[in-house]
């Protein structure tokens, strides 16, 4: 397969900065194994940092907020598509699955493949589902309460009686120390993400992360477990070690299976003094740090793309313990011109054209 | 008494610990690093006291008593249990 008939990708969530999204990462990945592949990058904002690597995107376009509707979007994907026809699409961010899982059917007409989990299994693994799916699977979430209002929030702080997270439905995560401190962050989370909020026991521990695979029969088709080592005050993992922990993949494989989810996931545990994994959260998406594992030889959003695709996948390699990441961060150049095009015009055409 | 390391433990020559299920690192002295070596290969409490106590000429007394508290400390680290 060359260069024009390898599949046109496209992937969204460029931005590098304070915190980090995956899809500059995806796009980094997938071309250290297929260098000939031809991607282009869905931004939101023209100050996403990816949007600006010129050895990554043939092409960039925005695309409008989800919350526009999927008509809009629709639109959008067609006008992007008369310029960069890409026939798979992979979402990396939470705030914009559930826009494209409700437009599947539409894309797959258009012969677009789209890397996206059942709705069912989104919906179970969002925050306030997880005690339930936690309980399914036999695995331990620290003591949970959803909160509809500022008021419940600072009532279940309470309730819990020491200090908790204060989290929002897609992202935020603050600590409160006193059921006051938790009702000033709700509001602010209410005001800024909508609800529900989630009041949650912190437990003290180390931080694990999981990226695995699904392949939608509840199957692990390769996974890549971390201790994060630094950790920004968002909660993001700036440097991580590879572990092999039976018991943490035993945890996730249950999980996975309970969910028969397609595709990445990243799933967020505290492991206390006693060895005992505490499942915090589930992330419907690959995280920013997917290339970290792509570089030892496990490269999962290939095997993602081949999955979707139908392609025969090479059996995943086994990473070493003992690795690590060390999150780098770099200043982008670009020129005003590529700004001015991507504000006014909504594009950036690079290396593509001669391919149209 | 005997000892084993757990087996997600491992020591590397230039004294580095690196336990792979938890990615914890240990930084070890020579001393630490010989005697995870005794125990690795399967040397008895008794062994490596009176080894250590002709090696360093420290009393016997004094040797068992610091290693004492040097296995209660991996213990609590839990990076060794006790081999009957």
């Amino acid at each position: 397969m060359n260069d024009k008939t390898f599949p046109l990708l496209a992937v969204t969530g460029l931005g590098r900065g304070e915190n980090p999204q995956p899809g500059f990462a995806v796009a980094a990945s997938l071309l250290r194994n297929w260098p000939m592949a031809h991607i282009a990058g869905l931004a939101y904002d023209a100050l996403e940092s990816g949007i600006y690597a010129t050895d990554c995107f043939d092409a960039v376009f925005t695309i409008p907020y989800p919350s526009v509707g999927t008509q809009i979007m629709l639109e959008r994907i067609d006008e992007i598509r008369s310029k960069f026809p890409f026939t798979v699409l992979i979402p990396t961010l939470d705030a914009e699955l559930e826009l494209f899982i409700s437009l599947r059917k539409e894309l797959n007409d258009r012969g677009i493949q789209v890397m996206l989990p059942d709705s069912d299994a989104l919906k179970a693994r969002r925050k306030s589902n997880l005690p339930t799916l936690a309980a399914a699977a036999k695995v331990k979430v620290p003591c949970t309460y959803i909160a509809n209002s500022a008021y419940e929030a600072a009532e279940y702080c309470a309730i819990i009686g020491s200090a908790v997270m204060v989290k929002g439905p897609f992202y935020e995560a603050r600590r409160a120390e006193s059921p006051f401190i938790a009702s000033v962050h709700a509001s602010r989370i209410l005001a800024e993400w909508g609800g529900p909020i989630i009041v949650q026991e912190i437990i003290t521990g180390t931080e694990f992360d999981l990226l695995g695979l699904g392949d939608g029969t509840g199957r692990m088709l390769g996974s890549c477990s971390i201790r994060k080592m630094v950790v920004s005050s968002q909660g993001k993992g700036y440097a991580g070690i590879t572990v092999h922990d039976k018991n943490l993949l035993s945890v996730c494989e249950s999980l996975l299976k309970e969910l028969k989810w397609k595709g990445p996931l990243e799933f967020e545990f505290i492991r206390d003094k006693d060895g005992e994994f505490y499942l915090i959260e589930i992330n419907p998406r690959f995280p920013a740090w997917v290339d970290f594992p792509a570089q030892l030889g496990c490269n999962l959003a290939q095997a993602a793309v081949e999955n979707l695709l139908g392609w025969e996948s090479k059996m995943l390699c086994d990473i070493p313990a003992g690795k690590i990441f060390l999150r780098h961060s770099v200043d982008m150049i670009c020129d005003v011109e590529e700004f001015a095009a991507l504000t006014a015009e909504g594009s950036i055409v690079r290396t593509y054209t001669d391919l149209v | 008494m005997n000892r084993q390391l757990i087996s997600n433990f491992a020591v590397s020559p230039n004294g580095l610990g690196f336990r792979s299920d938890t990615g914890e690192v240990y930084r070890l002295n020579p001393s630490a690093c010989e005697i995870l070596r005794l125990i690795s290969d399967g040397k008895d409490d008794v062994y490596i006291s009176q080894y250590l106590s002709e090696k360093y000429a420290q009393l016997l007394p004094r040797m068992r008593n610091d290693l004492s508290s040097f296995f209660e400390h991996l213990e609590n680290l839990r990076l060794i249990t006790p081999h009957e």
